[in-house]
């Protein structure tokens, strides 16, 4: 079964991978926003560097980086051939008996590709450097707020971080039992439909009764450790914004800022 | 069925930044009819080996022979499933592949997958269940209902409803209560002897090492330390002390009935062996 890079944490000690959870994550959430403004070409090369910046404080492999961006090369194939299609704009740069090619639907497809890629690019920088944990802390940090209307800030972070912490037990447990139907005779790859239809209910069924059982004893487990719902926690590692989390917030903030500023008089 | 590995490696996420080196340079023969044991501490890259077994992995460099079938690295390999019905591979926890209704559907499942007709299949499906000490009544239950115990032998009745030539265990007894690790000893013991199965089993249980298998293959980090016959293994004191390997409590009896003044055989491998030793001597 082939590993996904997507949202995987990389365990490094790098200069990102020493930041804040919670400045990363807002840091990420204020330079997506930006991603989307912008429509002429000139502030893109900005937030590249950015990017750039970004990995290389990292510590990132570029081949990792590639890696996980080639799935946003389909997607941009697939939206080309869309956007040929159906954008009838700008002018006509090639055309064939009556088949015609408008620039606006290059521009348009170009424009979104560099945006989905740029978004990858500083979420994967945050996951990557990030550990599961300390990224629920820092979506906690966010939803505190939510707490004075009474929502469960606490559990809703205890059920995410949970649900990532599992995720790669469970693929762990799904990759085996794959291996072992594998070695039963059934085949993943090929076979008609009711052949696909029993593969696939001889990994889902297996898998369910192992989460549930998981899930139970994960129950058990917390409750012997004094775990109550809706009581106040503490945290055993408090979290302390320093001079470099503060500066990251700083530049990505003033980012945004000045392209709303520029936005809202025209400029772009 | 000719089990043979040639300079054998295995890395995993080898294109990744925590590539990490499971087996390297492993040159195995493994002997055909017999019981062999492969021991090592956890990580040692046992589960690894065992997989090439069937080419669930399929080794970063080298190649396996296994009977007609050659295993090369890098390269689409075909006919996998023909391998696959021939080496049966019983996995760690092999009770949570069941998934059928009926423990019977259970065990026809494999063969049934790998084309064998449905009647024969079933019939395959009873007699695989019958070797593995499941009673008829329990045919038409569901596999939850089960035992832990019973659970194991059901899924490791599916292998054996494959009827292949190879089986391959990994920690067959783990987490089975004392009994029902003797009665799977027991059954995995008459497969070789009756059914003339070449048996390789993954164990952390050194006395059921010494006591039921011919040859042990001895790894660690990765790499093959010693592969011979079992007995030999644990009379080697250099290598136990080098490798902090835990003796058998069957030979550490028999050192102490040495040092005793008793002579013992020094093939027994069992306690019962050892009795019977030391009840002839003193009724001489």
């Amino acid at each position: 079964m082939k590993r996904f890079t997507f949202g995987r944490y990389l365990p490094m000690n790098s200069f990102m991978h020493n930041l804040d959870p919670r400045a990363k994550l807002i840091a990420v959430l204020l330079l997506v926003v930006a991603v989307f403004i912008p429509s002429s070409f000139i502030p893109y090369i900005l937030l590249a560097v950015l990017a750039g910046c970004a990995i290389y404080l990292s510590g990132l492999d570029l081949r990792f980086i590639l890696r996980t961006l080639r799935p946003i090369l389909y997607l941009s194939l697939f939206l080309l051939l869309v956007n040929i299609l159906s954008l009838k704009r700008g002018s006509v740069i090639f055309s064939f008996k009556g088949f015609e090619i408008y620039s606006e639907a290059l521009v348009f497809t170009f424009k979104i590709t560099i945006r989905l890629l740029l978004m990858l690019v500083y979420t994967t920088c945050l996951t990557a450097t990030t550990k599961p944990l300390e990224l629920t802390l820092a979506i906690e940090f966010i939803l505190s707020p939510l707490s004075l209307i009474k929502f469960p800030t606490q559990e809703v972070a205890m059920m995410i971080s949970i649900a990532l912490r599992f995720i790669p037990t469970l693929s762990l447990e799904a990759e085996r039992i794959v291996n072992a139907q594998k070695s039963r005779g059934v085949d993943f790859e090929e076979g008609h439909m009711s052949e696909r239809v029993s593969a696939m209910l001889s990994l889902v069924v297996p898998l369910f009764t192992i989460a549930f059982e998981r899930a139970y004893e994960l129950a058990d487990a917390m409750e012997a450790r004094g775990y109550i719902p809706g009581e106040r926690r503490t945290c055993a590692r408090e979290l302390k914004f320093k001079n470099k989390d503060y500066s990251l917030l700083a530049i990505s903030l003033s980012v945004l800022v000045l392209f709303i500023f520029l936005k809202l008089n025209n400029h772009f | 069925m000719r089990i043979h590995f040639e300079k054998i490696s295995y890395i995993y996420d080898r294109n990744l930044p925590f590539a990490h080196t499971a087996l390297s340079d492993i040159e195995l023969d493994i002997r055909e009819g017999k019981i062999t044991a492969i021991i090592g501490e956890t990580g040692s890259g046992k589960s690894t080996l065992v997989q090439h077994l069937n080419a669930l992995l399929i080794p970063s460099s080298g190649q396996i022979e296994l009977g007609d079938h050659l295993i090369k690295a890098n390269e689409k390999n075909k006919n996998l499933k023909k391998l696959r019905k021939e080496v049966g591979l019983v996995f760690q926890f092999p009770e949570y592949q069941l998934f059928e209704s009926t423990i019977l559907d259970d065990v026809a499942f494999g063969p049934i997958r790998f084309g064998i007709s449905k009647e024969e299949s079933y019939e395959r499906a009873r007699s695989a269940l019958s070797n593995v000490g499941i009673s008829p009544i329990l045919y038409d239950r569901n596999p939850m209902e089960l035992s832990g115990g019973q659970k194991r032998r059901v899924a490791i009745a599916g292998i054996l409803a494959l009827d292949p030539k190879i089986l391959v265990l990994d920690e067959p007894a783990a987490g089975l209560d004392p009994e029902g690790a003797k009665r799977l000893v027991d059954l995995i013991v008459s497969l070789n002897r009756e059914f003339n199965k070449t048996i390789i089993l993954v164990s952390h249980d050194n006395d059921m090492v010494y006591s039921y298998t011919d040859d042990t293959v001895f790894m660690r980090d990765g790499r093959v330390i010693y592969h011979g016959p079992t007995l030999d293994l644990f009379n080697d004191g250099e290598l136990i002390k080098k490798n902090h390997l835990l003796l058998p409590t069957v030979v550490n009896f028999k050192n102490r009935l040495r040092e005793a003044g008793f002579e013992v055989d020094e093939n027994a491998r069992t306690i019962e062996q050892i009795a019977e030793a030391v009840s002839r001597r003193i009724s001489r």
